[in-house]
């Protein structure tokens, strides 16, 4: 009997002691590596990464203590890393960690995959625990704030540093006409523009995906110039029993950076007024919303709903579904990314092909295409209160990502658009890429286009602006359709962004 | 005497060990964090930048944020559909499933379960998919007898797209409510089957009369949980419909986690956790003075058998 209540005793016991140990923290669990690199932060901090010129074999037998890029090989380094499993997949960091560690064996990588990897860095943020938050994560949404507040790490000096595999060739040189002021960002504490995302995941657009085979055998117009020769295409479409246009319902954000954003400001710059609406815009001004070329953007939108261009289901639609209209012959055009390829693989017909055109907004030829790239609003940032060591090492990592076998990997794996031209002389490399990427890549090399990020200088703060964000993209669907007056939906929007901007 | 006392003694200890890691545990993770929120609800914060005390502001915003009223309409909505549907569905189907002497009756009990242990992220597409108006399940069967919905987007219509996330959150918990109801019906004794039927009680009056009584206490306890569930499930909300069409679906929690966490789906938007954390302590008072009044009108007569 004693035994027995003894036994009870010792197993409630064990069970209150493996409950505690279980929530104890990182700090008592023996990650040594980290809290070395931790105490000792400024010690080895990077010398001059822009003068790496070795290859990996000879990065890991220079001799020394140290790497050819400054950073020490026997000091124990722990990353940690937060990643987005979206569209593209996570191909890319399988190549890039796989060739990381076999050069770097000091540094460890501890990798968190996750569809929604925001909410586990909201949390992290929130914790305020710098030990425990990621080195490098994806970040989107709320780039601006974190931006704003400092915490992120700027990176531009990575466009300085030359390829791993390319010795003497900097990044910066081989990127793409526009990638490098396209990753600038305002808004920082200084005042100045730095890079935040610097794009080594690749270089994804938005913009209006469609079967080539199926427009090709209709005879419908692939390259339309202007407004009015994109309403005919429409026309045409339609007359031939397909709907012309489809764009996921459930998340706006699709429409936002394939239509919404792009076009507003292709209208402002065919009206010449091109700088004031950035301004406006950056700093959430009084006619962020009501302006004259936001509206006029949503009344053309709405008038693609009038003459029924729209799908009349797209309001329930997930992406996924949206897309899958497209591949079923039964929409002409969805809204997505150049990773819908990747996305969409397993579903893709015999005889399917990918077309990929951004809708023209302005009416004559003259003015620039305006095309939203997702890389530079969405991407790998490094946490700017981490110890200088694992921000140059977590620099390193992006660094690698640009090596030709990892771009090629990413291509391979996920269909991913290159970050280096040289990648499009490469035959074989360009063979691996997805066709998806592949149409967009070369339509915006035919065309003269403009890349707009969503960039802004400052915020307003305060619940009315959830409230006018809320409308916002509530509205979407009813504006779309036009079934809402766009000019209603932008004023009341504006008059609680103003209620945010006087600080109500 | 003193043995007495050394069992005391011993009861007490025994209490504190498996008691105070259960109790540190409540402090840690519900009362900690509710009265951090509490907190958080006086503030303008987004998480990243100082957070500004504002008093009362929060709950004066929100006395007049149309979007709160709203959600909290679709809330109250919700509850009063799915709450009794899904009792009544659950009860229907353990009555059956006790009542009957089928060998695959274990079967049938897994199979109604399954539901519960699915991903809610599994569910959501499933049952958009189902209500997709090309190729979904719901039109393909409708069309066998009328071709009035061809074609029809379920959810993207404002006017039944709540009523067609309200399904699929009933699916999901009549399963787990049927299992609660088994368990509170098998131990019901037969004796009392077996008077009702000598007295020539039919199967609905012994449901009524006799099983629906014995297992009050348990209807109520499941009601609870279900009322709890109506106004803090949001996921299923955000997968299906993300609160569309035009905020015909969003509920207070969904609107709640979109001021939070900010509208991911919608882009660049800010988080407002000093706001958000006011919604959030609205409707924890909402939950309790609803569990308060189910205290207070429910007979508190115990049932003994």
């Amino acid at each position: 009997m004693k035994m027995k209540k003894l036994a009870c005793m010792l197993l409630a016991l064990t069970m209150a002691v493996g409950l505690f140990t279980g929530c104890g923290s990182e700090k008592d669990s023996g990650d040594t590596g980290k809290q070395d690199s931790q105490n000792d932060s400024s010690q080895d901090a990077p010398k001059d990464n822009t003068g790496d010129t070795n290859t990996p074999e000879e990065s890991q037998n220079s001799g020394d203590d140290t790497y050819p890029n400054g950073l020490s090989k026997t000091e124990p380094v722990v990353l940690k890393l937060g990643i987005a499993d979206q569209g593209n997949g996570t191909a890319q960091f399988d190549a890039a960690l796989k060739l990381f560690q076999s050069m770097y064996p000091n540094v460890e990588i501890e990798t968190t995959i996750s569809a929604d990897i925001e909410t586990i860095v909201d949390t992290k943020i929130n914790a305020g625990d710098d030990d425990d938050m990621f080195d490098l994560f994806w970040s989107y949404s709320r780039n601006p704030e974190l931006i704003a507040a400092g915490a992120l790490e700027p990176c531009e000096d990575i466009w300085d540093y030359e390829f791993n595999d390319t010795p003497g060739t900097k990044i910066r040189d081989l990127a793409p006409a526009g990638l490098v002021d396209a990753t600038y960002y305002p808004g920082w504490p200084d005042g100045k523009e730095h890079v935040a995302i610097f794009p080594a995941m690749g270089t994804n657009y938005y913009g209006f995906f469609y079967n080539k085979a199926l427009f090709e055998e209709k005879g419908w117009n692939q390259d339309p110039q202007t407004w009015q020769e994109f309403l005919d295409l429409c026309a045409a479409i339609k007359k031939d029993d397909v709907v012309p246009l489809i764009s996921t319902g459930v998340y706006s954000y699709y429409l936002t950076y394939s239509l919404v954003l792009p076009k507003s400001f292709e209208l402002a710059h065919e009206a010449g007024d091109i700088d004031a609406f950035t301004e406006s815009f950056q700093n959430y001004g009084n006619d962020f919303y009501n302006n004259t070329y936001l509206t006029e953007t949503w009344n053309k939108i709405g008038e693609l709903g009038k003459l029924g261009y729209w799908h009349t289901g797209l309001a329930g639609m997930n992406h996924t579904q949206a897309q899958m209209q497209v591949l079923q012959g039964k929409a002409a055009m969805v809204a997505s990314g150049t990773w819908i390829g990747n996305e969409m693989a397993d579903s893709i017909p015999e005889g399917f092909e990918w077309g990929y055109m951004m809708i023209p907004f302005r009416e004559t030829k003259d003015t620039p295409i305006y095309i939203g790239p997702a890389f530079a609003n969405a991407g790998l940032v490094i946490w700017a209160n981490k110890p200088e060591t694992n921000k140059a090492w977590c620099k390193e990592f992006l660094r690698l990502m640009c090596d030709m076998s990892v771009q090629e990997g990413a291509a391979e794996g996920g269909g991913i658009p290159y970050i280096r031209t040289d990648f499009a002389d490469n035959a074989e490399g360009m063979g691996l890429l997805h066709e998806s990427a592949r149409v967009s890549l070369r339509y915006i090399a035919d065309h003269e286009c403009i890349s707009l990020a969503e960039k802004y200088k400052s915020i307003p703060s305060g619940a009315s602006l959830a409230q006018a964000q809320q409308n916002y993209s509530e509205n979407y669907v009813g504006m779309m359709m036009n079934e809402v007056n766009p000019e209603t939906v932008l004023t009341e929007c504006q008059a609680l962004l103003d209620k945010a901007r006087e600080g109500n | 005497m003193r043995k007495g006392k050394k069992l005391e003694k011993r009861k007490l200890g025994f209490l504190l060990v498996t008691l105070v890691p259960a109790f540190v545990f409540y402090i840690i993770f519900t009362l900690y964090p509710n009265l951090m929120s509490a907190y958080y609800s006086l503030l303008e914060w987004n998480g990243i930048a100082d957070p500004k005390f504002i008093g009362l502001k929060n709950f004066i915003t929100l006395l007049t944020d149309d979007f709160v009223w709203r959600g909290l309409l679709h809330n109250l909505l919700i509850m009063i559909v799915t709450v009794p549907i899904t009792i009544l569905l659950a009860l229907l189907l353990a009555f059956a499933l006790t009542n009957t002497r089928f060998r695959e009756n274990k079967f049938y009990q897994a199979l109604f379960y399954m539901p519960n242990i699915m991903p809610i992220l599994v569910v959501a597409l499933l049952w958009s998919f189902i209500y997709d108006g090309d190729m979904g399940l719901l039109n393909g069967l409708l069309h066998l007898v009328t071709d009035n919905f061809s074609g029809k987007y379920w959810l993207a219509d404002k006017s039944t797209a709540l009523i067609c996330i309200m399904i699929p959150m009933i699916w999901c918990n009549v399963g787990f409510h049927m299992i609660i109801y088994i368990n509170a019906i098998t131990a019901i004794p037969d004796s009392l089957y077996e008077v009702a039927t000598l007295e020539g009680a039919t199967m609905r009056q012994k449901m009524w009369h006799v099983t629906v009584p014995l297992i009050r206490e348990t209807l109520i306890t499941s009601a609870t949980f279900l009322i709890l569930n109506a106004f803090g499930n949001f996921e299923i909300v955000m997968l299906m419909t993300n609160g569309g069409p035009g905020g015909a679906t969003n509920t207070l929690s969904l609107y709640m986690y979109h001021l939070a966490f900010g509208g991911k789906n919608e882009g660049i938007t800010s988080h407002m956790y000093g706001y958000s954390s006011a919604v959030g302590i609205v409707l924890t008072i909402l939950l309790i003075i609803i569990r308060f009044l189910m205290e207070k009108f429910s007979s508190r007569e115990a049932v003994q058998y």
